[in-house]
């Protein structure tokens, strides 16, 4: 009994360290992150030369990397709206059972598998044979529903998957329509989980980078912005901008999660 | 929801003449700044985006009248693969990159089937005052001029003058990036095609760019042997510049700005002069066929042939111009420091020339760095 409860007191210790080590492994770039943010120093390394809020300052003084987080934003909730709209109507497409459907499954969920760089190269060629022209509401736009169209998918289908349909049977009875019944019965139901879609699909938007290097015109979204500066520039405001990035996307996907979880517990309480 | 009028519950809602009404606003905002800029000639131009920053982008555009749209620069080889993509001949108007790694792809396989506009002389009068080394980066064929180089640098060793000494032969070689003197305190490059190069030249050959098989496995065996010298292989300015800054290096492969970027912040790092050949290249321009703005990025181009962007150049970045006119408005100790003057003073230069077989050299350099 005695050396059970030591062998399991030394694996309890071998799980502690595990889970010790994954955070700090996992957070521990991000508070260092944190902690440059607030450096007095000229360049980007140690040692720490006092705590300074400038570089936040700094930020919203420069008029290029302000537009660039406006065009982030605007990019990111057009294309979440857009994202999850079209994620909406294969979601509700996907309820029914037609031929090729395991295999049109597959397929929307192509972009996820495709690398990025292979991604971007592919939209690049493509849209250049088509002549359209490269720009952030045209090229990128499309480039950034591509990207997060399947995780809309995705995030939207299952919720409408296990949607129990007495309920809108039940209305249809009665004499409602199907937009009716979609209107007044499905979308106030699932309206939690649309919003943590777009929320998400808003995220993926605002961090890519990747695709959105080769299908850019003239102007930057906020992640090609940085990795301008961090090629060609000294930017000791760097950290900051990481930080105020990762707030918005943390927050956007924080939301995101309580506005699913909250639907999660209106649906079994219904 | 009523025939007119969408509701949103608790008596809210939105009638449908005030939806089309707000349309209407949203719409006829949207227009009037297009409309306004729709005025103001522009380009869409990818160069290294240092060149159009702080007051340079002032000069051009004021000179010029047209607004330059710089996109984020990612490096000349991507610039010509984004010439050579489909639709490359109109996505751009003005493209700005290696001219030793733009020549071949501008030029296209023969007569006629060059993928830039050629220059009219009539209106890039200012390559008249193109300098020595900038000329020879001019790219023209059957008399008509496709590339212009608008301004040029050189790789160098950068190196703390706190730990290294300047006036040591050493230093002023190649020799130093690979010094068992600074071991562990030593910085790389991870670009195969610079390293390949400065070894090569290091080991004296003569042409490092049509390095046999043989010549390129004595350089790989070469740079493998130095590597437990290196302290780590950078590939961003950030990075070599924290390496730099931090003191965690005190010897490394650097550029130009890299350079200006640390003596600005006055850290006492400076670059050698290497008397094995200094690594020179130029940024040239040309402008993609199909571009309607032919007329606009020429203006540009010739802008930045001035004397004045010139020296703007300089004094910025630190990259030196291709027009004379520029250097003769510099005081003697900027032309030194910025390196006008490296025929003058007797340093060996040698052009950063493509590699006969580039993916051999990708293929060594991958064999040093798992090494």
């Amino acid at each position: 009994m005695a050396s059970r409860s030591m062998h399991s007191s030394r694996w309890d210790a071998v799980l502690w360290a595990y889970v010790i080590t994954f955070f700090v492994v996992l957070y521990g770039p991000l508070l260092i992150l944190v902690a440059f943010s607030f450096n007095d120093a000229e360049v980007v390394a140690l040692p720490f030369r006092g705590f300074t809020l400038k570089w936040y300052w700094a930020i919203f003084a420069m008029p290029e990397l302000v537009s660039s987080l406006v065009n982030s934003f605007v990019l990111g909730a057009i294309a979440g709206a857009i994202a999850t709209a079209l994620a909406l109507g294969l979601a509700l497409g996907f309820r029914r059972d037609f031929r090729l459907k395991p295999l049109l499954l597959r397929l929307i969920l192509v972009p996820i598998i495709v690398p990025g760089i292979i991604g971007g190269v592919v939209l690049l060629l493509f849209f250049g044979y088509f002549g359209m022209p490269f720009g952030l509401y045209t090229t990128v736009l499309i480039a950034h529903i591509n990207w997060t169209l399947p995780f809309a998918f995705l995030t939207l289908y299952p919720r409408l998957h296990r949607f129990d349909r007495s309920i809108e049977e039940a209305a249809m009875d009665l004499g409602a329509r199907p937009f009716t019944v979609f209107r007044r019965i499905v979308l106030p139901m699932i309206k939690p989980a649309l919003y943590a879609t777009f929320l998400f699909s808003f995220t993926l938007s605002f961090d890519e980078f990747i695709r959105t290097i080769f299908v850019l015109g003239g102007e930057r979204t906020v992640p090609v912005h940085v990795w301008s500066l961090v090629i060609g520039e000294i930017a000791p405001f760097l950290p900051a901008v990481g930080v105020v990035i990762m707030v918005i996307s943390v927050s956007a996907s924080l939301i995101g999660l309580l506005v699913s979880a909250q639907g999660d517990r209106v649906a079994a309480q219904s | 929801m009523t025939r007119n009028r969408f509701e949103f519950g608790n008596g809210a809602g939105w009638s449908r003449r005030s939806v089309l009404q707000a349309m209407g606003a949203v719409g006829a905002a949207s227009m009037a700044p297009q409309s306004a800029y729709a005025q103001q000639k522009s380009i869409d131009g990818l160069m290294v985006n240092a060149v159009m920053g702080g007051p340079l982008r002032g000069i051009v555009e004021g000179a010029t009248g047209v607004k330059v749209n710089d996109g984020p620069f990612v490096s000349s080889t991507d610039n010509v693969a984004k010439l050579m993509a489909p639709g490359g001949g109109t996505r751009y108007d003005l493209l700005i990159g290696v001219s030793e790694f733009s020549k071949a792809p501008v030029l296209g396989e023969s007569s006629g089937k060059e993928r830039a506009l050629a220059y009219d002389p009539a209106k890039i009068p200012n390559v008249k005052n193109l300098s020595e080394i900038a000329r020879t980066d001019l790219v023209e064929r059957d008399g008509k001029t496709f590339l212009v180089p608008v301004y040029w640098g050189y790789d160098m060793t950068l190196y703390n003058k706190d730990h290294v000494p300047e006036n040591d032969p050493l230093t002023q070689s190649w020799g130093l990036l690979f010094a068992d003197k600074y071991a562990g305190r030593i910085a790389w490059y991870d670009v195969p095609h610079q390293m390949i190069m400065v070894a090569g030249l290091h080991m004296g050959m003569k042409e490092p760019e049509k390095a046999s098989a043989s010549d390129l496995a004595e350089i790989t065996k070469f740079l493998i042997s130095k590597k437990k010298n290196v302290r780590t292989i950078w590939t961003t300015f950030a990075q070599a510049v924290n390496l730099l800054a931090s003191g965690e290096v005190v010897v490394s492969y650097g550029w130009i700005p890299i350079r200006v970027a640390l003596q600005r912040r006055n850290f006492n790092i400076t670059n050698n002069w290497p008397s094995d050949g200094l690594l020179v290249w130029s940024h040239g321009a040309y402008i993609p066929k199909d571009s309607r703005k032919g007329d606009e990025a020429q203006a540009v181009v010739n802008a930045m042939l001035t004397a004045e962007y010139g020296v703007a150049l300089t004094r910025e970045t630190g990259y030196l111009s291709g027009s004379t006119a520029a250097e003769k408005l510099l005081s003697a100790d900027e032309k030194k420091a910025a390196g006008y003057d490296v025929r003058e003073r007797g340093i060996k230069t040698y052009g950063l020339k493509w590699p006969t077989d580039l993916s051999r050299w990708v293929e060594a350099w991958g064999k040093v760095k798992s090494a």
